[in-house]
């Protein structure tokens, strides 16, 4: 019995071990790596050659760069829309699914679709859609005798466009998710306040939101990360098409955090300076996840 | 029995083993060495150095060499600074001339002197500018490949042109008749521009800003400081042309697509682009008729100011050794040669050849398929070539702080004076950066006299 004990107490050791070993190898070892670069006047093609200069990178970012000035507040607004709209509107269409009695299938079907679409093709997509001069949706504008509008080629609008189509592609993923939630919620619940009396309305906010906790905050927390590491549609939508692989435009009214990541890191070489705004990243993001799993933690469970 | 049975075993092997021993040998030496090389996947390019491996292999049987081209200019750079950090890849890569003394300063590179030329032959033989970027303690390491300098002139739409009735010239006379055409070409539709008479939206636009200053006789960079200088008046009447192209003349707008996308997609009529953007248009549009126009000087009739840093090179990695470093220079030293440029221009590709010889003397320039060059090569004799560099993150100062800033000017997110303001103290802080990083760069000496030759 001892040995079954050892031996059973053990088995999870030897399962998790060589799985904990990658994670050192490809997560841990990288991270710390990447954080000592940001220390550094890193030579990527020599980082022998590269000098200590502790904490000048973050110095620099958060007095002199205005690209990540730029990059820092374009991220929150595009945390703080894309969460704000998806989630809430995700569940609304999920309560709305589950209360059709024909079709379903298909409404969700064509809801998930633009998920299962390459973040590439949409963004090509709606680059000519809101093309100024010859798009569909200026065309649609000036049909209804409302004034046209410059979209991506606004440094107003340009961020919000791409937020918009992020939206809309993303929507999908909540709804199934919030919809398969609300399937699973028992039967014995939604009875017992029927029988106390409760609308459809009052059921929904007072038994069924409350239950679906869990879903809200895995949905809340993967959507803030997400909307964190935005990059594909930024990087098509905002891209000159040119030489140079600029992208984040006009000027730099669209650039993100991960396009700064990648554009210092990959394109430029500048491995020191984009690994200190990825490690300024990780920061928000762990400390933002910390405070929703301790304020959005659900109260009840079934 | 046995013993002799054993003796009779041991002669064959041993008659086997010298009859084999020549014949491996021979195999040894008759072995072929394969080398890769990873270049741009641009058209071209790639049609080019096809023409030229052809060529080579030819006289080189023992030697294969595997083209693999890379999507994308900036996306080629991150995969070539991964392999020479790793100390694993390609043997050669195409590179731009802004990328060279940043790998060769950490000791990335090797010298293709004296292997493949020797730095007297090119002082001797190419254009200057292939002896100023290339060069690191008296030694080279690139060697060039035809291109033309970035900021030389327009492309323009031969139909629009016939449409507007105006005639195809091989130059503007000055900036007065650009515009003119410009704005004869422009196409409005309730007030609005449709087709962009003249687009400036293309990020390696920054060098011909650069070069209205010069023009003027105005100086960006202050040798002596090492220090970038843009908050001068010909800065601001450079940049305030730019402006005004699409708030005064109203001949291009932030609405109309960037320059390449409008060129193909017939939103625009003329376009300051770097001039093989003219033939690659006959590749990837082939029902665009475009024909390439000489620039005018931004003041004055003298012939215009133009500058050759963003070459294209080849470079070799350090870690290319032994038979793969021979083979590796023995490509070099063809594509080098003048029947190597000339092959690569076989297709008619309009790219200068850094070797004099075939840019000044050629009929491929004066007569032949580069022929809108002609006025361009005369302005270089005429001491209009300019060099602006060489600068370390020079790729970073065009493409993250000249663009964006000059595209907020034209999105009117800031005035033509703070831009200028921005862009210096940007320019300024990336390359006191650089220069930490690297101390052992050389000081950037431009001669604003222009390059003799």
């Amino acid at each position: 019995m001892k040995t079954f004990y050892k031996r059973s107490y053990a088995f999870p050791f030897i399962v998790l071990t060589p799985l904990f070993l990658l994670y050192i190898l490809f997560v841990y070892y990288p991270l710390g790596y990447s954080i000592w670069a940001s220390l550094h006047l890193w030579v990527i093609e020599n980082p022998s050659e590269s000098t200590f200069v502790g904490l000048r990178h973050y110095f620099e970012l958060f007095t002199t760069d205005p690209r990540f000035a730029t990059a820092l507040r374009n991220t929150v607004i595009y945390v703080a829309v894309k969460t704000a709209f998806v989630v809430p509107a995700g569940l609304l269409v999920a309560a709305l699914l589950a209360y059709l009695r024909r079709g379903q299938r298909f409404y969700i079907f064509s809801i998930f679709l633009p998920a299962l679409c390459t973040p590439a093709a949409i963004g090509v997509l709606f680059t000519y859609l809101f093309q100024t001069r010859f798009g569909l949706f200026n065309y649609i504008l000036k049909n209804l005798l409302l004034p046209t509008q410059p979209f991506l080629s606004s440094p107003k609008q340009a961020l919000f466009c791409v937020i918009a189509v992020d939206v809309w592609a993303f929507i999908g993923l909540t709804t199934l998710i919030f919809y398969a939630g609300l399937l699973n919620i028992p039967e014995v619940f939604v009875e017992a306040a029927r029988v106390d009396g409760a609308g459809k309305v009052r059921t929904f906010f007072g038994v069924k939101v409350p239950l679906l906790g869990h879903s809200i905050l895995f949905l809340t927390v993967y959507t803030i990360v997400n909307a964190f590491q935005a990059f594909d549609f930024i990087f098509v939508m905002t891209s000159t098409g040119s030489t140079g692989g600029s992208a984040g435009g006009p000027g730099i009214s669209s650039y993100v955090m991960s396009l700064l990541v990648y554009n210092e890191g990959m394109l430029r070489g500048q491995v020191d300076r984009g690994t200190a705004v990825a490690t300024v990243m990780l920061i928000i993001v762990f400390v933002l996840t910390i405070v929703q799993f301790k304020y959005l933690k659900p109260k009840w469970e079934y | 029995m046995k013993k002799r049975f054993m003796l009779t075993v041991l002669a064959v092997v041993v008659l086997l083993m010298c009859a084999v021993l020549p014949l491996s040998a021979a195999t040894k030496s008759d072995k072929v060495v394969e080398i890769t090389i990873w270049c741009m996947a641009f058209d071209p390019h790639v049609n080019g150095f096809n023409y030229v491996i052809e060529e080579f292999e030819k006289t080189h049987p023992n030697i294969k060499v595997i083209l693999e081209p890379q999507p994308g200019q900036a996306d080629m750079a991150a995969k070539m600074r991964s392999s020479l950090s790793a100390g694993k890849g390609a043997q050669a890569f195409t590179t731009p001339g802004t990328t060279v003394m940043e790998w060769a300063l950490p000791g990335n590179l090797q010298a293709v002197s004296p292997g493949v030329v020797t730095t007297e032959q090119v002082k001797r033989e190419q254009l200057p500018e292939n002896y100023l970027q290339c060069h690191l303690n008296e030694q080279i390491w690139a060697i060039g490949i035809p291109d033309s300098p970035g900021d030389i002139g327009l492309a323009v739409n031969v139909d629009h042109l016939k449409e507007a009735g105006l005639p195809l010239v091989s130059k503007f006379n000055d900036m007065n008749q650009l515009l003119s055409y410009a704005k004869k070409l422009a196409v409005y539709e309730d007030g609005k521009l449709m087709r962009a008479g003249c687009s400036f939206q293309e990020p390696n636009d920054p060098m011909f800003f650069y070069s209205f200053i010069v023009d003027q006789g105005g100086r960006f960079w202050d040798n002596k400081t090492q220090k970038f200088t843009l908050r001068t008046p010909e800065a601001k009447k450079a940049l305030q042309f730019i402006y005004d192209l699409f708030y005064k003349h109203q001949v291009d707008s932030v609405e109309i697509p960037g320059t390449m996308s409008a060129l193909g997609q017939n939103l625009a009529s003329m376009a300051f682009i770097w001039s093989e953007f003219v033939y690659f248009s006959t590749l990837i549009y082939p029902d665009l008729n475009l024909a390439f126009v000489m620039k005018p000087a931004f003041a004055g009739n003298k012939p215009a100011v133009f500058n050759h840093t963003d070459t294209w090179n080849v470079v070799v990695p350090s870690y290319v050794s032994g038979v793969e470093k021979d083979a590796t220079f023995e490509f070099l030293k063809y594509l080098i040669s003048e029947e190597g440029q000339l092959t690569f221009l076989k297709d008619g590709y309009p790219g200068l050849s850094p070797l004099k010889k075939i840019t000044l003397e050629s009929s491929f320039f004066k007569t032949g398929p580069a022929k809108a060059l002609a006025p361009v090569i005369d302005a270089m004799k005429k001491g209009s070539y300019m060099y602006y560099g060489p600068f370390i993150d020079a790729d970073v100062m065009l493409y993250d702080i000249m663009w964006p800033n000059i595209d907020a000017v034209i999105h009117k997110q800031i005035s033509v004076d703070d831009a200028l303001a921005k862009m210096e103290k940007e320019l300024n802080e990336r390359n006191a950066r650089a220069m930490a990083k690297y101390p052992n760069a050389p000081k950037t000496i431009i001669d604003w006299a222009g390059l003799k030759f």
